[in-house]
Parts: structure tokens; C-alpha cells; sequence
């Protein structure tokens, strides 16, 4: 049996202590939002400097990995949603397997970033301008694929975060010091799994979709 | 505290994951339309929709006070002041 849960002496009760937690996930992810908020228009400035070699390079990119990628983080921010919905209503080995799910596809994900890096690697792109792509492609493909491997690069350390976070979380419930008595601890780390795919929402038309003139 | 709040069933997580898919697929197919100038706009506006419907309903704030709320939106007015004032200047620059 698991003991009822206890609040913290500071808190009237546990549901003031869940809204708290809450609240203060909530000031994490607005600042989240902030600081790729401000890479998202160092992006905007670029591509409005250099259209056309921001369209050539989303077109070098791999349109199938990235939209896997989406529907992927799509997938698991569901599967943790429903974890949370499980471990509310007391299914709580349920949601424990869901969170597993939800890392094993964080880990799917992680596997293709970095199976597309290598290949943008034999195919001589690195950060900075540097490698053979850059010697016929000019200063604003450099900018392109800088802030590709910044921003997805930034995204991937969320992802390998979020996939430590959901090993923890998982950990947790099996062990019974999280359970559908205070579900908020789930609620929350789930909250930050949803601020990654959120974010990736934004970089998959960036990097793998607007590639000017609807040609592929 | 407890009594106002209502818990999403079930249904709301399917219903907002179809939703999801569909933007997507939106999203994928306007890629081959040539849209010009509006295609970077379009698939962003498209991207907020997505992005509001993980927050509404994955993220609950659908269920939470609205302090929560004002939370995520001072961010996103802020984001969109920075991004915006920052395009005005690169747009109009001679």
C-alpha cells in the first residue's frame, strides 16, 4: 500500500504544493521560451540577409529524418500525456511503462540526429563554415548550418535531459516514491518532455521545410 | 481548490493527438505548395497552433489558474516583440 502522500509543513496542502510546482515549471518554460526565442529571430534576420541560401540549405537537409523526427516527439509527448492521465486515475503501473515508452522513443529520436550529423559530416558540413560543402556555397549557407547545428544541437542536449529526467521519473513510480496519490510529480517532468517537442514544432519547418518555391 | 478543477478524460489526449497529426500533415503538404514570401510565416502560425494545443491540453493549462496562464503568454509577447522588432530593423535596413 502506498502511504498517502504527505505535503511540505510550508504548504496549507498538497493541492497548494501542486500548484506551485506547477507555477514554478511554468516560469522555467516561459524562460525556455525566451532563450530560443532570441535564437528564433537571430534565425529570422539571417534567412531575411540570405533567402536563397537559407532555401539551398533546407534543401540539403533530409526532409524524411526530419518529419520522422516530428511525428516521433509528437508520439512520445502523447505517451507521456497519457501517463500522466494513467497515474491520475491510480494506474500507476501503466503510466510507469508509458514512461518508459515515451524514453525509448526520446532515444529513437537521439539516434537519428545523430545518424543525420554523421552524414552531414561525409558530406563535408560542419559548424562554422568549415568542410568541402562551403567551398562552392557562399558566407549565408555558412549562417544556415551554424544555426542548424546550434539550435538542433541545443534541442538534442533538452532531449538527452528529458531522457534522463523520464529514466528518473520512471524509476520513481516502480519504486513507489511517486505515486497517483501526488501525480504531480509526473505532471511536471512530463511538462518539460512537452516544452522539447514544442520547440522542436518550430524547428522542423525552420531547417527541414521552407525550402522556397514548393520544389523538393 | 479540488472541486473547480476538472481533470481531462481520455478523450481530450486522442482528440488533441489527431489534431496534432493533422497540422502536421498540413504543414508537410503546404511544403510543395510555392508560397513565396508568406511560406516561412505560414508554417510558423501553423507551428503556434500546434504549439497551443500541447500546452492546452498536454501541458493542462486548459485545467489551471489563470496565473499559470499569464505565465506562458508574458513569454510568448515578449519572444514575439524580440523577434519582431528584430525582423523590422533587418527588413528595412537600406
Amino acid at each position: 500500500m502506498a502511504e498517502l502522500a504527505r505535503h511540505e509543513e510550508h504548504f496549507e496542502s498538497l493541492e497548494r504544493q501542486a500548484q506551485a510546482a506547477r507555477l514554478g515549471m511554468w516560469i522555467f518554460v516561459a524562460s525556455e521560451v525566451l532563450f530560443f526565442g532570441a535564437l528564433f529571430a537571430l534565425y529570422g534576420a539571417y534567412r531575411a540577409v540570405w533567402p536563397e541560401a537559407f532555401h539551398a540549405g533546407v534543401r540539403a537537409n533530409a526532409l524524411v529524418l526530419g518529419t520522422t523526427n516530428t511525428v516521433l516527439l509528437l508520439g512520445s509527448s502523447f505517451l507521456v500525456a497519457l501517463a500522466v492521465e494513467r497515474l491520475r486515475r491510480h494506474h500507476d503501473r501503466a503510466a510507469k511503462w508509458l514512461v518508459v515508452g515515451t524514453l525509448v522513443v526520446g532515444i529513437a529520436f537521439l539516434s537519428i540526429k545523430g545518424w543525420e550529423y554523421s552524414r552531414h559530416f561525409e558530406h563535408g558540413i560542419f559548424p562554422g563554415g568549415r568542410g568541402r560543402h562551403f567551398e562552392q556555397a557562399g558566407p549565408g549557407q555558412a549562417a544556415f548550418f551554424t544555426l542548424y547545428y546550434l539550435l538542433t544541437g541545443l534541442h538534442a542536449l533538452h532531449v538527452g535531459v528529458g531522457v534522463g529526467v523520464m529514466a528518473v521519473l520512471a524509476r520513481r513510480i516502480h519504486v513507489r516514491t511517486l505515486t497517483s496519490t501526488a501525480p504531480h510529480g509526473l505532471e511536471v517532468g512530463a511538462m518539460y518532455w512537452h516544452l522539447v517537442d514544442i520547440i522542436w514544432l518550430f524547428l522542423w519547418p525552420m531547417f527541414y521545410l521552407t525550402r522556397g518555391g514548393g520544389g523538393s | 481548490m479540488n472541486d473547480e478543477q476538472t481533470e481531462l478524460g481520455l478523450g481530450a489526449y486522442v482528440a488533441a493527438f489527431l489534431a496534432l497529426l493533422a497540422l502536421t500533415g498540413v504543414t508537410f503538404g503546404l511544403s510543395f505548395v510555392p508560397l513565396g514570401a508568406l511560406e516561412l510565416p505560414v508554417a510558423i502560425a501553423i507551428a503556434l497552433a500546434k504549439a497551443s494545443l500541447v500546452a492546452l491540453y498536454f501541458m493542462h493549462l486548459v485545467e489551471q489558474p489563470p496565473s499559470h496562464r499569464i505565465a506562458a503568454l508574458t513569454a510568448l509577447a515578449l519572444a514575439a516583440i524580440l523577434i519582431v522588432l528584430a525582423a523590422a530593423d533587418v527588413l528595412t535596413r537600406a
